[in-house]
């Protein structure tokens, strides 16, 4: 098991079950088909602009390993540290379109926050086999 | 309880607590709430920590702080009260003795939070067997779905009475979300999280002591260790000076070259600043005068910024000169004796950056940068002080800056206590009538400025509308708009005051509530 295999698990999970999250969103909002459109429109088109945030995944898993810390521990550190990557990230496309790093007035912008942080969840706890096979391996 | 159950509980509950008082509240008496509670959890949690001075001399500074924000309820005093907090965690929760090292701890606390968090919560083993079999219940789920939720939109499609049942169901689970997000807002949750991270940050000793045991190996006093050549080839800094020097630095004369290097330095450096400090002497010290037509803030401005930058650079050569064995060098009398004079020399040229300052106060009145630079000269004052120390009592650079840490520590309690914006409006209005006054400067003060501002207006915008005559000889184009501008801030402030609960209440803000109401501005019903 190596970190990169395991922080392609992890990036893979984080889109479908963004993509998945998103799209219950506008299922319920709008119709069903434009729901099932935009989850695999999310899919798609955030394979394509995330894989770079595969440079900084990989090295998260790599140094959560050297922690001094139990396994699960370092997985909560890894959720944490991943959360703070994502949230970078929100704040400088806020940035760029509003010029304002958070925009807490916007409703959008609190569920895409709070949606990533579960998305996160959910994925790293999913990948948490391989992540302790590789915390474990000498 | 278990010591470890009772950090969770301590950082959860501190989190809801940080969340129920500060939630679109400013920080005032509720920081006395949450403050409290912190307190009494972090000397819950490491009781030795009471036994350290440090740790006491810090907490009479942060309370010192947090009586400031409830009564000044400035934002020096805010940054004051964080900064004192997150130090007394540091030193509580490591064995410390710089300010710097506390911090760079406290750092690490944050960074490591969740992991802190996470790891005293005891995991059953036989949960993660239940989990094993949820897990696979999932993985066996996610294709089923996928194919359910296809065929789903492919029937609701093809059946229009489907599709109106699975309508009907969509509506109720779009009301039944919109109910459930009016009452947890995002934003709220999202507070919770960061008091989650505060309190964690400030309640949980992070496993990574890397900065504790840093500071352990270091002392106070310079030792003697010898260092061969190869090691000293090792660091790029010799290197750098070897191509600089050559052979100087490195053969068997190399210590009385770098001491004759720098008494040859001190000399002419000393001379230089020696010119520059009579000819201060004599313009400013003596024979000061204000110049018509050159104006003062660009003799301030540009002499300040640059003589700022050569007194620290000043310290930086004197460190670079003693920062080994020319400490210990038998014939380094007359280096020390230059480095004396030189420290003098820059006292010097701080009291003239002092005088500068003075004279431009005098002129134009109190703002902030101007009160910043008195600030300023004081570390510098305590720098070059603590620079002779060094070089008289062979201390080492970590003495240096950790004395510097804590001066500069004194001085932000110090600061703390008074209401700048209040002083500053103060003397400013004082001096109304010799003081070239910026009314727009005294109009973006803070609210405690706000009554004494009122009391001046009338006066303020007269002469205002007086100069502005004179000085271009044409009518006044607005007469009242200092007036409407102070009516805006005081609107605003009624307004903003109206939003807030009691658990914003300080001092300054109760001052001008009182102030206005007096005035009617504000009715007693509406504000309580």
């Amino acid at each position: 098991m190596t970190s990169i295999s395991v922080a392609v698990k992890i990036w893979v999970k984080t889109l479908f079950i963004g993509a998945l999250i998103f799209g219950i969103g506008i299922l319920i909002n709008a119709d069903g088909f434009w729901g099932l459109l935009a989850g695999v429109m999310i899919f798609v088109i955030g394979f394509i602009v995330t894989v770079p945030l595969l440079m900084f995944i990989s090295p998260l898993v790599k140094l959560s390993a050297r922690l001094p810390y139990g396994n699960r521990s370092r997985m909560g550190w890894l959720i944490f540290c991943l959360f703070v990557m994502y949230f970078l990230v929100y704040m400088l496309l806020s940035f760029i379109l509003s010029y304002r790093f958070i925009n807490f007035d916007s409703d959008e912008y609190g569920r895409l926050i709070l949606a990533t942080f579960v998305d996160l969840l959910i994925a790293v706890v999913t990948t948490h086999r391989s992540l302790f096979k590789f915390y474990e391996q000498p | 309880m278990n010591k470890d159950l009772v950090k969770v509980v301590l950082v959860t509950a501190g989190a809801v607590l940080f969340n129920l008082v500060f939630w679109n509240e400013k920080l005032a008496i509720n920081t006395v709430l949450f403050d409290a509670f912190l307190l009494s959890a972090l000397f819950c949690l490491y009781p030795q920590a009471r036994q350290h001075a440090t740790v006491n001399w810090l907490l009479l500074g942060h309370l010192v702080c947090l009586a400031m924000v409830v009564v000044h309820n400035t934002e020096l005093s805010k940054i004051a009260f964080v900064t004192t907090l997150l130090l007394l965690a540091g030193f509580a929760e490591y064995a410390h003795r710089s300010v710097w090292f506390a911090g760079g701890s406290m750092l690490m606390n944050v960074i490591m939070v969740a992991a802190s968090f996470v790891e005293p919560i005891r995991f059953n083993r036989n949960r993660t067997i239940k989990r094993a079999g949820i897990s696979r219940v999932i993985r066996f789920a996610v294709f089923p779905i996928i194919l359910l939720v296809v065929f789903f939109f492919i029937y609701q499609g093809a059946n229009t009475v489907f599709s109106e049942i699975a309508g009907q169901i969509g509506i109720q689970l779009e009301l039944f979300f919109s109910h459930f997000f009016d009452f947890f807002s995002w934003q709220r949750i999202l507070f919770l999280l960061l008091g989650l991270l505060i309190t964690g940050s400030i309640l949980l000793k992070s496993k990574l002591d890397f900065f504790s045991t840093r500071e352990a190996r270091l002392h106070d006093g310079l030792q003697r260790f010898r260092k061969t050549l190869r090691q000293k080839r090792e660091g790029a800094f010799f290197q750098f000076v070897e191509v600089v020097m050559g052979k100087m630095a490195s053969g068997m004369m190399a210590l009385k070259n770098e001491n004759t290097t720098g008494i040859i330095s001190l000399v002419l450096l000393n001379v230089l600043l020696l010119v520059v400090n009579v000819i201060d002497v004599n313009f400013l010290w003596i024979h000061f005068q204000y110049k018509e037509g050159e104006p003062v803030y660009k003799m301030v401005h540009e002499g300040t910024e640059l003589l700022i930058v050569s007194i620290v650079l000043a310290m930086a050569i004197l460190l670079f000169f003693f920062k080994g064995n020319l400490n210990f060098y038998k014939r380094n009398k007359w280096l020390k004796y230059g480095a004396y004079a030189w420290i003098i020399q820059n006292a010097m040229l701080v009291s003239s950056v002092l005088l500068r300052d003075y004279y431009y106060i005098l002129k134009h009145g109190l703002a902030y940068k101007r009160i910043g630079v008195l600030f300023f000269l004081l570390m510098v004052l305590v720098g070059l002080v603590t620079v002779f120390l060094k070089i008289w009592n062979r201390k080492t650079n970590y003495f240096l800056f950790r004395v510097n840490a804590w001066a500069g520590i004194v001085v932000l309690v110090l600061a703390t206590t008074i209401h700048w914006d209040e002083m500053i409006a103060g003397y400013n209005l004082k001096r109304k009538n010799t003081v070239d006054l910026d009314v727009s400067f005294l109009l973006s003060l803070s609210d405690k400025a706000l009554p004494l501002l009122d009391t001046n207006i009338v006066a303020l915008q007269k002469r205002q509308n007086d100069l502005h005559a004179v000085a271009t000889d044409r009518a006044v184009v607005c007469d009242t708009c200092y007036i409407e501008q102070l009516k805006q801030r005081e609107m605003a402030f009624a307004q903003k005051q109206q939003q807030l609960s009691w658990l914003s209440w300080n001092y300054a803000d109760a001052y001008t509530k009182k102030y206005f109401q007096r005035k009617g501005l504000i009715s007693v019903n509406k504000s309580e």
